[in-house]
């Protein structure tokens, strides 16, 4: 059987930047701009602590002239290094916010084209989470943190290459006193960074999900005196929130033993340092300098390590984000054209859901391109299936289904959904009017196209019915009028193959006749497959098809 | 379902008198009283990580002046081992400190998400018009109340500022005088850039709020809607409508990102001056003996911690004003009032009793969607209710179970204005299975029960009641998705059933059904629990047969007995 790739709660961030690197790549050269005015502004920033030290050394001795002179010069780096700043922040949020706007853009698509069943295996608060707040949260990260991110890394390289100028033997003692320590800390705390900050955000999307739930269901919750309980269960993901965070801050806590490392590298930078000059192999100055651009070096590596909690987090963000883009990849298709018409077979068709027994087995059905045909039988016989799998939107497990002797998974999607149209049940709206729902088929139909479907449909006066014509709100609709909003989209796409899965079960039996009689006459040679149970219905098509417990029944002519 | 209206659709809203606003800040002030003795924690400790912070160059300082400077190793040696002492409580400070701020900032949040959800769950549908749709409600519960934490978290910050200058001025002033000038002389022009600022970037924020929200709905129509419309290649569409809000987000990015860069370059620019500024007065003390080099290296390492100090108050300023954009959000919600307001002395529903409907008309956006109608519904009585779409019936079903009030006439169970009893027990004993019932996560047992404590022998009949075969342990999938439509509605049938409802509500629930399933679940409903009264909206000729009675409502009017 076909199986479902399923999302992981805690995807692996291995190699994220390579797997990311397809996402960064159109926007290099921005990057890159956006790099070399950080570096910029760094290197100015860095260049304070010499000269401060050329102050010190003018002060020994005794040169007033040259301190003044030394100042001035601060002045104007302080100044330019602001500016710098600003200018660096800006592009990097500018560079940033593409990829950003990529990523969400790729997302979207993922979740359009992704294999139905895929979206249908996942709770929709874990897909919407991973879609929304935690993209939201990475373009965060880039606007804000991001910028600080790459000012501290450069201080620092620049920070250890001004003080190796100014006496190698100190500037090694302190590497080694600092550095050595430090990354072994910065070790210890990534080494359980991952799958801790991974797990807490695994717990919030819980969390988002069973509120996301209870939005939903609150009604039938009240009405089974379930509240409570849902509550209950609501809290606990709320709680278990709490549990993971105290977890890794455990974690980010290991982190500040830095904070000794860094007293225990000055401790012997003055000591060592006190020894040079002593010794004379050392001025004043240097010292001064050292202790400085000693400060930054010991908190740029400060920032840089709570700098890492953000990243951790932003990294298992990402992780999940490109785990959405890798796991809902859609089935490969082909390029095959499609036949304008032809007929719709199915051969041998078996099915089955995960870990379920065969929904369909062996099914072999042919529509010719002007059929008219009925799907019976009881509920659960896998009609729906069926439909779908007709449709191309599952495909079966074993056997294929051809249009014009075209195997749909050979052909591409979008010729694929341009012949054959399913209509479900269940029509759902989005905000905003019937007009702008009405849209959101082939082609993008205008007004004229609207309004010609319905007369086409002879249901023109339900549409100048709508108390405000097709600019009335879609969430005010009924059922039943929801579903004629569904089957004139259906008008609208104009399909070889129209398939109907209990499509006009909520309007009433004299609209619904009218619409699948008119549905039926609108294009000659339209297959016209239809799902239904009122007997109203089926008697109107000339041949049934019946199945039962996933098997097909010899088919009966009506 | 939530209505996924825009905010200008007319609404329920209306109905339910001006919402009662809470101010952002009164909001926020609550979440930290709650939580004072752990942010006193945290304060605590942030204040011992700070003031060994600032001792380090004093320390400092005294080695250079009387060790370094005097050529005397053992004085040095002396004050770094004081140095590495010092350190060690600074660690302490700092694991109290993030200890102690991250949990107060995790149960902000969890009380908060406690207060959202408990308040949401009491809303019904026609509250929510015009609150944003899915999408945005979830954001208001992820991304809002995390903004809400990040402030909170960084409120103990506030100590560590405050511990920087009540300990570095003094210490400039005894220093020498002239530091403490430049120091102070750099505080207005300071304040005056986060005074300016936020008023600046407050706005901008709410704007990026606002795009985030609005395409967070675009997914969440893809994920709904997507599905049913690829078949209509209407995907694409809504493709289109999410770039669109997505390239509005980037802009009020951009925005955000170019108002803060200007306010976070000129935040450390002031005090850098003040350094440079404080270099050249101090050196020139120097020069006249009035000041050690270690003392200017002392001023410059405050000067340090005086500017990273300003750059998180400046950081701290911003979280502010997105926690109080976030806290606007959080406090809409929680402002709604019902519409169908409790009442304060609610009276017990009759044990049993005929529901009656006197004069009933509904009207939703100057359309009389209802009536006026009247009819009555004895115990043990089946009523069919059938009519064209948009007449009206399942509009008459959510009256009769009050999840709206009719625009004028009553409802009323054993001669009890459903207005005057309590919300919870009308829910609990007029149950109402909807065309579109919803489902939980979970297995078909946890979505009978809901909550409720049932044996599986009760849940077994249930669903041999509804002809429903499913094993009890059977994973339903996301929102029933595993399950075909006839499913989830005969599922929702039984769990109705389990609760012995007085009045059973049911919107077409067999419409998927074949026609002998369906003649066994009206027998077996019947037999179920023959005092239940049922109102059955229906479009088949089975159902009307069984019925004890019919309504129909075609035509404009109607007026049934």
């Amino acid at each position: 059987m076909a199986e479902t790739v399923l999302l992981s709660d805690e995807p692996s961030s291995a190699r994220l930047l390579r797997r990311a690197w397809p996402h960064l790549r159109p926007y290099s050269g921005r990057m890159l701009v956006a790099l070399l005015l950080s570096l910029a502004e760094s290197a100015s920033l860095v260049a304070l602590a010499p000269l401060i030290g050329v102050a010190v050394e003018a002060l020994t001795a005794n040169d007033r002239d040259r301190l003044l002179t030394t100042v001035a010069l601060l002045a104007g780096l302080v100044v330019a290094q602001a500016l710098l700043a600003r200018f660096a922040a800006t592009t990097l949020a500018n560079a940033g916010e593409h990829v950003a706007r990529g990523l969400r853009e790729r997302a979207a698509e993922r979740l359009a084209e992704a294999p139905l069943r895929f979206i249908e295996a996942h709770r929709d608060g874990s897909l919407l989470q991973r879609a929304t707040g935690e993209i939201a949260e990475l373009a965060m990260f880039v606007r804000t943190a991001l910028p600080n991110l790459l000012g501290v890394t450069a201080t620092l390289a620049f920070t250890t290459v001004v003080l190796l100028a100014y006496s190698w033997p100190l500037t090694l003692v302190v590497v080694a006193v600092f550095l050595a320590p430090a990354v072994l800390v910065t070790r210890w705390f990534a080494k359980d960074a991952g799958p801790a900050f991974g797990a807490h955000a695994g717990a919030e999307a819980t969390m988002a999900a069973t509120f996301a739930e209870t939005l939903d269901a609150r009604e039938e919750l009240r009405a089974a005196g379930g509240l409570p309980a849902w509550m209950a269960r609501f809290d606990r993901d709320n709680l278990a929130t709490l549990a993971t965070q105290r977890r890794t801050v455990l974690v980010e806590n290991r982190i500040g033993a830095i904070t000794l490392v860094e007293g225990a590298a000055m401790a012997v930078l003055l000591v060592f340092g006190a020894w040079l000059a002593v010794e004379g192999h050392l001025s004043v100055g240097t010292v001064v300098v050292f202790v400085l651009a000693g400060r930054n070096l010991f908190e740029g590596f400060g920032d840089l390590s709570q700098l890492a909690g953000e990243v951790q987090t932003v990294r298992a963000g990402l992780a999940r984000l490109l785990d959405l883009l890798a796991a809902g990849v859609p089935e490969p298709g082909g390029d095959r054209p499609l036949p304008v018409k032809g007929e719709l077979l199915a051969e041998k068709v078996t099915f089955r859901y995960e870990g379920d027994a065969e929904v369909l087995r062996e099914v072999s059905v042919g529509f010719a391109e002007d059929a008219h045909a009925g799907l019976v039988g009881e509920t659960g016989s896998g009609k729906t299936t069926l439909s779908k799998i007709l449709s191309g939107l599952y495909r079966p497990d074993s056997g294929r289904v051809t249009f014009g002797g075209v195997d749909l998974s050979e052909a591409s999607p979008d010729e694929v959904r341009r012949r054959i149209a399913l209509v479900p049940q269940e029509v759902h709206t989005v905000s905003g009017s019937v007009a702008d729902n009405l849209a959101l088929a082939q082609g993008e139909p205008g007004r004229a196209d609207m309004e010609a479907a319905f007369e086409a449909l002879g249901i023109s006066a339900f549409a100048q019915g709508l108390p405000r014509g097709l600019d009335t709100p879609a969430g005010d609709l009924s059922a039943g009028e929801r579903q004629i909003l569904g089957l004139v989209r259906a008008v609208l796409a104009d399909p070889a193959v129209l398939i109907l899965d209990e499509a006009t079960a909520d309007v009433d039996p004299v609209t619904a006749r009218s619409l699948e009689t008119a549905l039926a006459r609108l294009r000659e040679s339209r297959a016209l497959i239809v799902i239904a149970h009122r007997p109203s219905t089926i008697e109107l098509l000339p041949r049934l098809v019946a199945l039962r417990a996933g098997v097909l029944e010899t088919g009966n002519e009506n | 379902m939530l209505a996924l209206a825009p905010a200008s659709s007319p609404g329920g809203a209306a109905d339910g008198g001006p919402p009662l606003t809470q101010r952002p800040s009164s909001l926020l002030r609550r979440c930290l009283l709650a939580q004072w003795r752990t942010l006193a924690a945290a304060v605590t400790a942030a204040v011992v990580r700070q003031v060994a912070l600032l001792a380090i160059p004093w320390c400092v300082q005294r080695a250079v002046d009387d060790g370094i400077a005097r050529s005397d190793a053992g004085v040095t040696l002396s004050w770094a081992l004081v140095i590495l002492a010092v350190a060690a409580a600074q660690w302490a400070g700092l694991i109290g400190w993030q200890w102690w701020a991250n949990l107060a900032d995790a149960r902000v949040g969890v009380s908060l998400r406690h207060r959202l959800v408990r308040h949401v769950a009491a809303l019904g549908d026609d509250d929510l018009v015009g609150q944003g749709g899915r999408g945005d409600l979830a954001l208001r519960v992820t991304r809002d109340v995390d903004l809400v934490r990040i402030w909170v978290h960084g409120l103990t910050t506030w100590a560590v500022i405050a511990t920087t200058f009540a300990v570095v001025l003094p210490a400039l002033a005894a220093l020498e005088p002239a530091l403490l000038y430049v120091t102070l002389a750099m505080l207005p022009p300071l304040v005056l850039v986060n005074l300016v600022f936020p008023r600046r970037f407050e706005p901008a924020l709410a704007e990026l709020s606002d795009a985030h929200a609005s395409r967070a709905d675009a997914v969440a129509d893809l994920l709904t809607v997507g599905g049913a419309l690829r078949g209509l290649g209407g995907a694409d569409v809504l493709l289109g409508r999410h770039h669109t809000r997505s390239a509005r987000v980037a802009e009020a990015t951009m925005r955000a990102a170019r108002i803060s860069a200007t306010w976070s370059a000129l935040g450390p620019m002031i005090p850098r001056l003040a350094v440079v500024a404080g270099i050249g007065f101090g050196g020139l003390a120097v020069l006249s003996g009035d000041l050690t080099i270690g003392g200017l290296v002392a001023f410059t390492s405050w000067m340090v911690t005086l500017t990273l100090a300003v750059g998180v108050a400046v950081e701290r300023f911003a979280d502010r004003g997105q926690a109080v954009v976030a806290a606007r959000r959080i406090g809409e919600i929680l402002a709604l009032r019902p519409a169908l307001a409790d009442r304060p002395d609610p009276v017990p529903l009759p044990a049993r009793g005929a529901l009656t409907c006197e004069d009933v008309t509904f009207t939703r956006g100057g359309r009389r969607v209802l009536g006026p109608l009247s009819l009555s519904v004895r115990p043990g009585e089946l009523l069919a209710v059938t009519g064209p779409s948009g007449s009206g019936k399942s509009t008459l079903l959510r009256l009769l179970c009050r999840r709206a009030d009719p625009s004028a006439g009553t409802v009323s169970y054993g001669g009890l204005d459903l207005r005057a009893a309590d919300p919870d027990e009308v829910a609990r004993r007029l149950v109402l299975v909807s065309q579109r019932p919803v489902l939980v996560s979970g297995t078909v047992a946890d979505n009978l029960c809901l909550g409720r404590d049932l044996g599986d022998a009760d849940l077994r009949a249930a669903c041999h009641t509804a002809a429903i075969d499913l094993p009890l342990d059977a994973e339903v999938g996301e929102r029933g998705g595993a399950l075909s439509g006839g499913q989830v509605k005969r599922l929702a049938l039984a769990r109705a059933l389990l609760g012995r409802p007085a009045v059973l509500l049911l919107d077409d629930v067999t419409s998927a059904l074949d026609e002998t399933t369906e003649a066994h679940v009206l027998d077996r409903l019947r037999r179920w629990s023959p005092e239940t009264a049922v109102v059955f909206v229906t479009h088949r000729a089975a159902v009307a047969d069984a019925a004890d009675r019919v309504l129909d409502l075609t035509g404009a009017e109607v007026s049934h007995g």
